[in-house]
């Protein structure tokens, strides 16, 4: 750059010797020909012209005179806008905003749904799942990826995981921790073109031969977390579930599994599964059908198109349909790509992502709209300026140019501190955790492509509110422009301004009916009854098979824990249940309602299930309204027996007493006898229409995962440490997890995606609002400077000050009046789509819409107060002199 | 800044384009300096055609840029520095170029306006 920028100067001053040559020519020329000294050099002078104006437009014709002359606009403008600093600083402050909002937005989108998997050529690599009519998208089996991983040919190889959860011995001194891994099947790293950034990925040997590789990859985070980043682990050994594996290698940052949200600690073998989980079951993973649990990313063969593949796959089901009728009648194979797979998994975050840049490009459109207006006020002012640039013969389109690179150089100065604004409030928004000790993969996070974007916003900004009144400013006719004296299209210009007002203040009134919507929603929400009483609960988490225990000795540990747990000091009751609200992890089950009838191909009904024993409803405060509940006697000796809820009861035994009747536990299950009927609360979100739900005893039903409740007399808190201790007695390598005061869990889980919603929009609304109030603002003060004359004359002839205010504030009002109309009528059809989208967002109250306009009134009418009390401050006298 | 000049209505403006072919031919014989090419151009044309400082120098670094001139400093017959010009084999096939060109439309313009039109101006 140095050397370029010495080259330029060297040059330049060639050109100036070059151009001083000629005077001295043409002077001598005139003194040959007799002029006088004096007169030769003037002739010579007049002869050649503005030497200034001739060196810059030669300079022009250079190669790189572009960044020339971008460079010494940009000097100018800085120089210009340190001159006004009033309307610099609103302006970036203006802009900051809306490009703080676009950024943080768009980095949560990306982190929602948008982002793609760090691996190679992500574009050829799909995602493959199961379809049925029932689900539109299920895991496979392994026998599944057998079959389509010898038939399959355009696919060159897939990446299959399951995710579990293991027991990993960290230290000596500690209890082993629970933590989720991720179980990778042969080649799992190479076909995603993922490579270690610590030792190395697995071998074919370590990922292929059962029970063989005892080898773990770690997580990335998982490694620094509990590991401090030392390198040196590799070829160290790690306990997992009991069974020593070495370390060889660490995932690459980037590489953060396979779903958005769930980030393992570290990858396994899926060859390791039955040395893990020693408990055989009649059939491993390996031969089961049925047991579908297999993520699969498929990778195209080279030339192959997804065509190809979904031709092949559909022959491979065909095949399938004929071998095993029974498990795949009805079901194909299918391709998505990430985003397709992501979309469809959630179609709340597609919602949540859209909503989000949909109310952040709002905020960016107002802050655009208030440049704009601010640009067209200085336009006024500059026309001047203009006028006589365009007299020194600057073209149209360079003045435009000049001033777009304004545009630039103000936008730059929003983009700055925008984004230094977006990378608070994402470290704000990425520390938000959801109660639970998963890990979350959610990296909401300021990157290269957010930044992009963020780019894209400032040019796009840039041109929306800038190219218009660089036009006006352009186009001015230059006689008029110069005989005008600094007034030419005033009064259209001021037109324009006022239409941007109004349609700022219209924005504001949509964003802040949305936000009181939402807030309404969640005031609704949050006094929904959820069905259980929080309050004084504590919760942990127990799973025995992490240690090897099988169904007997989980039996036995779960009961002496219970039994202990009630014993110690300030416990009130204590209770096991396999789930808890609020966290979807309710195992669900087909189950068959005696005597309900059934339409034809459907073997039975999905509910979703809570294990439970039989101090359950007693500790949950959840009250029964039929029956009895879980007794000590019904164990996994007495008869099978089951809890409704009261809308299980209503939707299948309409009308008749439920207590006595049965159900089938599965579709060719055993029976089991319905003893009680419990209150219907909420189970998933608080928003939710009444669901039916089941209770089982626990003892009657193996399940490895239990959550101990703890009702306690005082500070639920203060029971975690004993409650740990005390498991650790009976057996220390038991590992404890999730523990929780329920009520803060509840509270989290239930609305902590609402409340984060919610002040999304808020803020968003209060964004908007101070936007339009600055431009309202601008505007009125700048009527009251132009206006000084006319109010000047108005005072001189006996106007009171009330009435000045009057006259100034009239104007404000008429343009907040005309927004707010357009934005409430905008804003009603804007929020029932909103409320489609979202359950829970409430209904749009009466109060919303009379607080909203009188919140809006208020604060514009304070915009204008500042100005019109100016107005009152004007001498007449000199405000009649200076016309 | 001060203000440009501006051009006197009585001069002939050239038309656009034309000033690099009138550059181009003033110098295909020897090399000039820009001073001496805008007095050839307007000895040349018996003083209908003036071109303007600020128009020639734009042009001729351009015409350099394309590398149809190049340059050179030497020495005026009163012995002062100044930068001559040259024409550039490329220069030269580009002149050639310009003035068939020129003749065509020149005698297609003549051909349209006609010799009424030529009798009623003369």
């Amino acid at each position: 750059v140095t050397w370029s920028w010495f080259g330029r100067r060297s040059r330049r001053a060639e050109l100036d010797a070059e151009l001083a040559a000629p005077l001295e020519i043409a002077r001598r020329a005139r003194l040959d020909a007799g002029d006088t000294p004096d007169a030769a050099d003037v002739a010579a002078r007049r002869e050649l012209g503005n030497a200034l104006v001739v060196s810059e437009n030669t300079r022009d014709t250079w190669r790189g005179a572009l960044v020339e002359q971008t460079w010494r606009d940009a000097r100018h403008a800085v120089g210009l806008l340190r001159r006004s600093p009033a309307f610099t600083v609103t302006a970036i402050l203006s802009l900051a905003f809306g490009i703080c909002a676009t950024t943080c937005a768009f980095s949560i989108a990306d982190a929602l749904l948008l982002r793609p998997l760090a691996v190679r050529e992500p574009g050829r690599l799909l995602v493959l799942t199961g379809r049925t009519p029932q689900a539109a998208a299920e895991e496979l089996s392994y026998p599944d990826l057998v079959d389509i991983r010898e038939q399959c040919r355009s696919l060159s190889g897939m990446a299959a995981s399951r995710t579990v959860r293991v027991a990993v011995g960290e230290s000596r001194v500690e209890a082993a921790q629970a933590r989720f891994a991720l179980m990778v099947t042969d080649g799992f790293f190479d076909v995603l073109g993922v490579g270690a950034s610590v030792g190395r990925t697995f071998t074919h040997d370590e990922t292929s031969v059962r029970g063989r590789g005892a080898a773990v990859v770690l997580g990335h985070a998982y490694w620094t977390a509990r590991f401090g980043s030392d390198p040196g682990v590799v070829g160290r050994s790690l306990p997992i579930n009991g069974v020593p594996f070495t370390i060889v290698g660490v995932a690459p940052p980037t590489f953060t599994g396979l779903s958005q949200f769930l980030q393992p600690a570290m990858f396994l073998p899926v060859v390791m599964t039955e040395r893990l989980w020693p408990h055989p079951e009649p059939l491993s993973i390996f031969d089961r059908r049925d047991d579908r649990a297999f993520v699969v990313r498929a990778r195209l063969a080279p030339g192959a198109s997804a065509a190809d593949a979904a031709r092949d796959l559909a022959l491979v089901s065909a095949r399938l349909r004929v071998a095993h009728p029974d498990l795949h009648r009805g079901r194909s194979f299918h391709l998505a790509t990430e985003l397709q797979a992501r979309a469809g998994e959630a179609p709340a975050t597609v919602a949540i992502a859209g909503a989000v840049l949909g109310l952040a490009i709002v905020v960016l459109v107002i802050a655009c709209a208030n440049v704009a207006g601010l640009q067209l006020a200085r336009g006024q002012a500059r026309a001047q300026e203009m006028a006589t640039r365009v007299a020194m013969g600057a073209g149209h389109a360079r003045l435009l140019r000049q001033l777009m690179t304004e545009n630039l150089v103000l936008a730059a100065g929003g983009a700055v501190l925008g984004v230094a604004g977006a990378f608070t409030v994402v470290r704000a928004l990425a520390a938000l955790q959801l109660p639970t000790d998963t890990p979350l993969a959610l990296a909401v996070a300021v990157d290269l492509r957010v930044l992009a974007v963020a780019l894209v916003a400032t040019l796009a900004s840039a041109l929306v509110f800038g190219l218009a009144p660089a036009w006006r400013a352009g186009s001015g006719d230059l006689a008029t422009l110069l005989r005008a004296r600094g007034t030419p299209g005033l009064e259209g210009s001021t037109r324009a301004r006022a239409v941007l007002v109004a349609g700022q203040v219209a924005l504001s009134v949509v964003l802040l009916v949305l936000a009181g919507a939402l807030v309404d929603g969640f005031r609704q929400l949050a006094s929904v009854d959820p069905g259980v009483r929080a309050r004084d609960v504590l919760m942990l988490e127990l799973d025995p098979a992490l240690v090897g225990y099988g169904p007997e000795e989980t039996r036995q540990f779960y009961r002496t824990v219970v039994e202990r747990a009630r014993t110690l000091p300030g416990v009130r009751t204590a209770a096991l249940a396999g789930a808890v609200p609020f966290r979807p992890n309710f195992s669900s089950r087909e189950v068959v309602p005696e005597g309900h009838p059934l339409p034809d191909g459907v073997r039975g009904v999905r509910v979703s299930v809570t294990l439970a024993d039989d101090a359950y409803f007693d500790t949950m405060g959840t009250s029964l309204v039929a029956g009895r509940g879980f007794g000590r006697g019904d164990d996994e000796r007495s008869p099978l027996v089951a809890i409704v809820n009261a809308e299980m009861a209503r939707l299948y035994w309409p009308g008749a007493g439920v207590v006595g009747r049965r159900l089938r536990l599965a579709p060719d299950g055993p029976f089991a006898e319905i003893v009680g009927v419990a209150r219907t609360g909420k189970y998933v979100s608080l928003a939710e229409a009444p669901q039916p739900h089941l209770y089982l005893p626990w003892s009657q039903h193996d399940r490895s995962r239990l959550t101990l409740l703890v009702r306690a007399h005082g500070e639920p808190g203060d029971l975690a440490r004993p409650l740990a201790a005390l498991v650790r007695s009976i057996d220390p390598r038991q590992p404890v997890f999730n523990v929780r005061d329920f009520q803060t869990y509840m509270e989290q889980g239930a609305l902590g995606v609402p409340r984060t919603l919610v002040r999304v929009a808020a803020t968003a609304g209060a964004a908007g609002l101070a936007l339009a109030v600055i431009g309202l603002y601008g505007l009125v003060a700048f009527a009251v400077t132009r206006r000084t004359a006319e109010i000047g004359l108005r005072m001189a002839v006996g106007a009171r000050p009330a009435q000045v205010i009057r006259l100034v504030m009239r104007q404000g009002l008429s343009l907040t009046l005309a927004g707010m109309a357009m934005g409430l009528v905008a804003s009603v059809p804007l929020f029932h789509s909103l409320a489609a989208l979202f359950v829970g967002v409430g209904a749009l109250s009466p109060l919303t819409l009379v607080a909203v306009p009188l919140l809006l009134l208020g604060a514009t009418m304070s915009a204008c107060l500042a100005p019109a009390w100016r107005a009152t401050r004007i001498d007449p006298t000199r405000a009649l002199r200076a016309e | 800044m001060p203000p440009a000049r501006r051009d006197t209505p009585t001069r002939v403006e050239l038309l656009q384009g034309t000033l690099d072919m009138l550059i181009l031919r003033a110098v295909r014989r020897q090399p000039l300096h820009g001073y001496g090419i805008a007095q050839a151009i307007r000895a040349g044309s018996q003083e209908v055609l003036q071109v303007e400082t600020g128009s020639l120098y734009p042009a001729l670094h351009r015409l350099e840029g394309r590398r149809l001139l190049k340059s050179q400093w030497g020495a005026t017959e009163h012995n002062q520095r100044a930068k001559y010009y040259a024409l550039t084999a490329a220069g030269r096939r580009h002149l050639e170029a310009e003035q068939s060109r020129w003749h065509v439309m020149a005698e297609a313009i003549a051909r349209l306006l006609g010799p009424a039109d030529a009798e009623a101006s003369s």
